[in-house]
């Protein structure tokens, strides 16, 4: 699939708990570019069954093969865009990649602002702030740091995947607590 | 009548309340503020003596078709990508930003007005004028759109 000439773009996005930014962005982009598509993954309520689906479900996997002539951007992963599947298509040498909106790849809450303040302790102590506080409960604390982590390592692990940021400083915040975020792309203006 | 706009939610790190603060010190009574945004304060909102127009949550499109020639974007929490910013420019209004943001203003390539505190912008604002519009014009970084970078 390397060689594939790429017809159409489609961006597959689980759905957040609340809208924002990233919805408003890609909805902008499906109805702007004629050829990008957008699957939106409904919210799901029930935690245990979305961890296991984000492990285990082959669903990504099974729909980019079905749709090999197009190029496949993530959003969201979490929950339906597994680690199995990533693994599977870095087995198969699709080429992937991840539009990121948010701090995701420098702060665990995504957000380098807590208490009121904008608090960049994670890139100075190079990621290794681990607050529960960032975070509503234990469980989502768990659950964005199996994302942060879990998924950006097996996606960085594919050669021919690559990250779409939408800022230049976004870009180098991540790059300076994670120096594996080398190939990246800056996307810009995305109107 | 100088016309300003705040359009974004009211939520924590947008910066609303540090608008607030700068209002209280905002002395003319020839200033609209038009605020495209969840719930506000009523009794805040008359205490000042610049007027508040409220118009809530109205569509995107519907926003731009209001009469107004800046507009303010106060974000306190760092931002990767800013639809106002962007959208304000596109639409020919000036822009007021929140200059201790780097990731607002790393966005900037000239133009703009840049306030460091809710002190700052209200001096902006009590000298702000109809001529002002065509300093606070900003250009942004004209990066490809996500189309072209995949083709």
């Amino acid at each position: 699939m390397n060689n594939t000439k790429y017809k159409s773009i489609t961006i597959v996005h689980c759905r957040r708990f609340n809208i924002g930014g990233e919805d408003v962005a890609l909805e902008r982009i499906a109805l702007n570019v004629r050829s990008a598509s957008l699957l939106v993954r409904p919210f799901h309520n029930s935690r245990i069954i979305s961890t296991l689906k984000f492990l285990f479900s082959p669903w990504y996997f099974i729909y980019v093969l079905r749709n090999p002539t197009s190029r496949h951007v993530i959003c969201n992963p979490f929950p339906d865009v597994s680690i199995l599947s990533i693994i599977l298509l870095r087995i198969f040498s699709v080429k992937l990649r991840l539009y990121v909106h948010n701090f995701s790849f420098s702060c665990l809450a995504n957000t380098h602002y807590r208490n009121d303040r904008p608090c960049f302790k994670s890139t100075q102590a190079g990621l290794k702030c681990f607050r529960l506080e960032c975070n509503k409960t234990a469980t989502h604390f768990l659950l964005n740091s199996l994302r942060n982590y879990l998924f950006n390592k097996v996606f960085l692990n594919g050669r021919n995947n690559k990250i779409y940021f939408v800022g230049s400083y976004q870009a180098r915040l991540a790059k300076s607590v994670q120096p594996r975020v080398g190939k990246y792309i800056k996307v810009g203006n995305i109107l | 009548m100088i016309e300003v706009a705040y359009i974004g939610r009211n939520s924590p790190g947008k910066g609303v309340e540090l608008i607030f603060e700068s209002l209280a010190l905002v002395y003319r009574n020839d200033m609209r503020v038009h605020f495209f945004t969840d719930y506000l304060d009523n009794n805040l909102c008359e205490s000042l003596d610049v007027q508040v127009t409220q118009h809530g949550w109205i569509s995107p499109e519907e926003v731009w078709l209001v009469n107004f020639d800046f507009v303010l974007i106060p974000m306190v929490a760092p931002e990767t990508f800013s639809f106002i910013l962007h959208e304000s420019v596109k639409n020919n209004k000036g822009i007021i930003v929140n200059g201790c943001n780097e990731s607002l203003t790393s966005q900037i390539i000239d133009g703009g007005i840049f306030f460091s505190s809710a002190t700052s912008l209200s001096q902006i604002l009590n000298n702000l004028s109809k001529n002002d519009s065509s300093v606070a014009k900003g250009r942004l970084y004209n990066k490809k759109t996500l189309w072209e970078r995949l083709n």
